[in-house]
């Protein structure tokens, strides 16, 4: 007889299957990094102990932040969603999305360190309402493609066309930090929430493409930024990039320890509370003319918002305190080796699981999940995005090695991820243009990049043009990967599909 | 339609892959999966969103013969009498569309059509099922708590009427959530009037309700003692 299921744990509370998740999609990489710890890059040991406690902030701030997911971000994101589509009036739904657009961009916590590179050359603010702008401006295009049914397909070549051809009139060394904000822009608060925006709106509809135009909301608002900051780079004309690394504290003692978490959670306390505010305001401002919502309904978003904010803090300190200086020194050393080459496989393999620990990711395979009702089973579409993420931080890296240009990786990328949306089902096109902005998150920024900033301070490459552009290609290779397993898909169902061609009307059986 | 049963189970989401191994060994042959939510009953856990809630819809149609090796299956395989671990009910068949779409649900087995079926107002048991508005679940479980209901299941649904709405190429129709809710026969009328009074049609969830009968039910432990 078979196995029977373990049915043993008869636990009420889906604490402790949050828990296991979170484990699980951070335990591998802090694992990963303490391997190469001992082996390839010794570490200080004050720095080694940060970056286990920062491990621990992780994987705790991971578990509530998907549990505020669940029970505050994905809920009023469809609410705000359904109730926009449901006025029934493009004069609000316009202006509606647009204001959304803009301040979920702003209040994003990654676009300040993004501004912050750039302050030699223009005006931090310049470039966070241009980007603002850009995320508002691409909303409102996919909503009136929702409205308009026109292909994603169709909007996506014209727009990435738009965005190479601007990109000739760029300096040089500004176009790797254009596609890179593209990514960044997109991060851990806006990309929930704006999925959450499209179920909303998919759940309301009962048309076939409901499902469809569910996702591709985030596709749309990662090109955005990118035309945002070209056109910047156009009109400012920055010569320099300011990419001078934070100078990394030395701890020499536990005190000094508990003093830099301790220096630092203020600052994310602050931060995380901007990026939260425009969402509830959001939410309340559409409790006066949404649907009605129970008072119990109310109470529990509420306190989903507390978990998404405790949860979000201890994410972003214990990347930022604890796994930047590391990936970092890291970088540094693998940088120096005689042999090394030997960044390219391993950055592979941090590639591959550090894409797990996205809390982004989380929350676009579960809408994926319960939008197909479970025909796309999360597992395939998470290890669709560890191929594409390996292969782009192996990509990543082989462009620091060698000196190679972004473009020669951008340009055939993006022509193979476009002709494919003309190939594969358009709900894998839309989970997968919609997964570049996920798949580049927190993570990727203050993980991937100081690695791959740190190779290029040894390696000698030019950190402008060499060190920049991982968050480009990490945004980039998932479009791929995830069009593939929708071909596989297609090719699997045609198969399963066995037609009955008699014409012959039969009888009811009674 | 006699020597045919349409089996609704109803289990938490984890267990999704163990009971469609459990179909696959058993033979049977189509089974629809659809995701849905248990109703809440811990309050203060449910206001912390920390309540599993989770389940999984598996809609199957099976030959008669099948039903006794499965209820056998159900509690031994599945351990389903456990308080928590899921529901199994039968529910009578009239009719089936056609000699290929029987194919589809029992392969190329042959149905008994036995004449000793069972008169529907014999059921012990019967399938409420309620239709309202979004967000009208609370409001339905806790008039059917009152009346001695024990657990529902909730599944999303959207509402299209007669005449959709458009806007543009958008056809917007109304979010529903349908409630299902095992009740014995004799709590029947307490359950839907308890329903029919506080979410009815009169009211702002615009609750429409009904009840099918059931030839078996496992699991849900509530039954198990009440027999």
């Amino acid at each position: 007889m078979r196995k029977r299921p373990k049915f043993l744990t008869q636990d009420k509370t889906i604490i402790s299957q949050k828990v296991k998740e979170a484990f699980s999609s951070v335990l591998p990489i802090t694992l990963i990094v303490l391997l190469l710890c001992v082996t390839f890059t010794p570490l200080d040991s004050g720095l080694f102990l940060s970056f286990i406690v920062g491990a621990f902030f992780v994987i705790l701030g991971m578990g509530l932040f998907t549990l505020g997911a669940d029970t505050a971000m994905t809920p009023i994101g469809e609410y705000v969603g359904g109730s926009v589509m449901r006025t029934k009036k493009l004069w609000i739904i316009i202006p509606v999305c647009f204001i959304v657009g803009v301040l979920i961009t702003v209040s994003e916590p990654d676009l300040q360190v993004l501004a912050s590179q750039l302050t030699k050359t223009m005006n931090a603010w310049t470039l966070i309402i241009a980007v603002g702008v850009g995320v508002g401006v691409f909303l409102v295009i996919a909503f009136l493609r929702i409205v308009f049914k026109i292909r994603l397909s169709y909007l996506l070549l014209i727009m990435y066309v738009a965005v190479f051809a601007l990109s000739f009139f760029v300096p040089d060394i500004f176009v790797p930090l254009a596609f890179d904000s593209g990514g960044v822009t997109t991060g851990p608060m806006s990309v929930p929430f704006i999925i959450a925006i499209g179920t909303g709106v998919a759940s309301m509809r009962s048309d076939n493409a409901s499902e469809t135009d569910g996702f591709g909301l985030t596709a749309l608002c990662s090109i955005g930024p990118i035309l945002s900051v070209m056109i910047l780079g156009i009109i400012f004309k920055p010569e320099t990039i300011d990419t001078t690394a934070e100078t990394l504290i030395s701890i020499e003692n536990s005190r000094d320890l508990m003093y830099l978490f301790g220096t630092n959670i203020p600052h994310y306390l602050k931060e995380v509370a901007i990026a939260l505010l425009p969402i509830v305001a959001f939410f309340f401002i559409f409790r006066i003319f949404g649907a009605k919502l129970s008072k119990k309904n109310v109470n529990r978003i509420l306190i989903g918002v507390l978990y998404t904010y405790v949860g979000l803090v201890l994410f972003l300190t214990g990347v930022n305190v604890g796994f930047l200086p590391v990936g970092t020194t890291i970088g540094q050393s693998l940088g120096s080796l005689p042999y090394n080459w030997i960044v390219i496989p391993i950055g592979m393999i941090i590639g591959y699981y550090v894409v797990a620990a996205e809390p982004a990711v989380h929350v676009l395979t579960k809408q994926v999940f319960e939008l197909t009702a479970g025909a796309i089973p999360k597992k395939a579409l998470r290890f669709s995005l560890m191929i594409g993420v390996s292969v782009s931080v192996g990509l990543a890296m082989l462009r620091i090695l060698f000196d190679i240009p972004i473009m020669y990786f951008l340009i055939p990328g993006y022509l193979t991820a476009i002709v494919l949306t003309f190939v594969v089902p358009e709900m894998f096109t839309a989970i997968a243009f919609d997964s570049g902005g996920v798949a580049s998150g927190a993570m990727t920024a203050s993980f991937l990049m100081p690695l791959a900033l740190g190779i290029c301070s040894t390696v000698g490459a030019n950190v402008a043009t060499q060190g920049f552009g991982v968050v480009a290609m990490v945004a980039m290779t998932p479009l791929i990967t995830i069009q593939f397993l929708g071909l596989i898909f297609k090719i699997k169902s045609r198969k399963l599909e066995t037609k009955n061609n008699s014409p012959t009307i039969e009888e009811i059986i009674e | 339609m006699k020597g045919l049963k349409y089996l609704i189970t109803i289990t938490k989401r984890e267990y999704s892959e163990d009971y469609i191994a459990f179909f696959r060994n058993h033979g049977v042959k189509t089974v629809l999966s659809q995701l849905c939510n248990g109703t809440a009953t811990e309050s203060t856990l449910s206001l912390l969103g920390l309540e599993k809630t989770e389940k999984v819809m598996f809609n199957t149609i099976i030959p008669e013969d099948e039903v006794a090796p499965l209820i056998k299956g159900f509690l031994t395989e599945m351990d389903i009498s456990s308080a928590g671990n899921g529901i199994a009910v039968f529910l009578p068949i009239d009719s089936i569309g056609g000699a290929s779409s029987l194919k589809t649900f029992i392969g190329e087995k042959t149905i008994e059509k036995k004449e000793n079926d069972m008169n529907l107002n014999e059921s012990k048991n019967v399938l409420i099922i309620t239709i309202v508005n979004k967000g009208n679940t609370d409001l339905v479980m806790n008039a059917a708590r009152g009346a001695g209901a024990g657990g529902g299941t909730v599944v999303r649904g959207k509402g299209t009427g007669a005449e959709l709405a458009k806007f543009f190429g958008v056809s917007i129709s109304e979010e529903k959530e349908m409630i299902y809710i095992v009740s014995r026969r004799d709590a029947r009328d307490g359950i839907m009037k308890a329903i029919m009074e506080n979410a009815g049609a009169h009211t702002d969830a615009h609750g429409v309700i009904f009840s099918l009968p059931i030839d078996t039910v496992v699991g849900l432990k509530l039954f198990e003692n009440v027999d």
